[in-house]
């Protein structure tokens, strides 16, 4: 079983990760006490999905506040994606977001700076 | 002297090559060392080979850690300038949030709670005062002779509670809507009679609390009933019609010992009486 699903709290999102389709799914708050050992098993499945599948990788982002240690891991998660884009990997992300709080709409441009890779800002 | 290899290894290789020095005892012994020569060159160039690979994966680990570091401090710079935005936005929320916790929506006046907290403030101000007179009259007491003791009850905080005489009325007559624009009405030419006086907020309903820090009763008596005055004087044009209310006022004003719940209902008392005795007129409690 290669899926990923890390239940949510109210302090961490809900994670989904779809292998068939290679698709990412990450939704709500992030300020858990032990980000590093919360997204462990999520960092590993995407290096592995890098390293094994030759399939493009999407993340589906719908997050809204993330605490500095999970903002370290989404910053090292891009940076991966950034890495294997730059050797003609086909990524992307998707960070949707609710057109009544543009403060998320700033923050994902934040992350966006550093990537070429397609990074979709979306409001609806 | 500088000696030229080449032709000293050219000499020493055409000598050996020769088959007739072969069996001397000086051209055995030079084939040794010249075997023993070459062994020790070609360690020389092993080492310098090593050596300059060794130097090589030094310059290559530096620039790594280099990478590395830049990485790191990007990263860095970015997290911070993240963590700095959520910090300034979530304080800008708990802003928003404390100011529509503290004011009365329709009103836009300070709700109950705020109103709580401003007649605590004036009321520590007031018990501070107290307890300084207090000291200053047993001061006085100890120098003045026996039996003249003079008692001065400190009467500089007064609150009302004001009524929007038969408000239900103008709701089951006019609709909530129109309801909600009197009392919005109502609340802005109240607020601007208070204002330079005290603080005005809504209480709730159709009620209203006012603070007149420092104002001694006879003095806020004139304040309210300038505003009941005005209140009264004033009328709401809707579609067609006229709306004309009155308000009803109960004023209190703080005495030695009170508590602001006793201060409370000492106004709230007044304002039954004023209800009782027909409205549009301010009791003092």
């Amino acid at each position: 079983m290669n899926d990923l699903i890390i239940e949510g709290t109210v302090s961490s999102p809900s994670v989904k990760g779809d292998w068939a389709n290679g698709i990412l799914h990450m939704e709500g708050d992030s300020y858990p006490e032990n980000s590093y050992e919360l997204y462990a098993d999520m960092v590993a499945w995407v290096a592995r999905y890098l390293e094994e599948s030759s399939e493009p990788l999407t993340l589906e982002l719908a997050l809204l506040y993330l605490n500095t240690s999970s903002i370290k891991v989404m910053m090292d998660m891009f940076d991966e994606m950034e890495e294997r884009f730059q050797t003609g990997r086909q990524v992307a992300v998707n960070w949707y977001f609710d057109e009544e709080n543009e403060r998320v709409a700033e923050l994902a441009e934040e992350f966006k700076e550093d990537c070429t890779f397609p990074f979709n800002i979306i409001g609806k | 002297m500088t000696t030229d290899f080449t032709e000293l290894e050219k000499t020493i290789q055409d000598i050996l090559a020769k088959p007739e020095y072969q069996d001397h005892p000086a051209s055995v012994a030079l084939s040794k060392l010249w075997a023993v020569n070459q062994d020790q060159w070609n360690r020389m160039d092993r080492l310098t080979r090593l050596s300059d690979s060794y130097q090589d994966m030094m310059l290559q680990r530096e620039k790594s850690l280099s990478e590395r570091f830049d990485k790191h401090l990007r990263q860095l710079e970015k997290m911070t300038r993240i963590s700095d935005r959520y910090q300034r936005s979530l304080r800008q929320l708990n802003i928003e949030l404390e100011k529509t916790s503290l004011i009365d929506p329709l009103t836009e006046l300070p709700n109950r709670r705020m109103m709580m907290r401003r007649l605590s403030q004036a009321f520590d101000y007031q018990q501070e005062e107290d307890q300084q007179e207090e000291d200053q009259q047993q001061e006085d007491s100890q120098d003045r002779p026996q039996g003249q003791a003079e008692n001065h009850p400190v009467e500089h905080l007064a609150v009302a509670m004001v009524d929007v005489d038969y408000f239900k009325k103008v709701n089951d007559e006019f609709g909530h809507q129109v309801g909600d624009d009197v009392l919005i009405a109502i609340g802005k030419l109240m607020e601007k009679e208070i204002e330079g006086h005290g603080v005005i907020g809504r209480w709730g309903g159709e009620e209203f609390l006012v603070i007149l820090p420092g104002y001694k009763i006879a003095d806020a008596a004139i304040v309210m009933e300038a505003l009941r005055s005005n209140v009264n004087a004033y009328s709401f044009q809707v579609d067609e019609k006229t709306v004309s209310t009155s308000v009803s006022i109960g004023l209190a004003g703080y005495q030695d010992k009170d508590s602001m719940d006793s201060l409370l209902s000492k106004a709230d008392n007044a304002l039954y009486l004023a209800k009782s005795k027909g409205r549009n007129s301010v009791v003092i409690g």
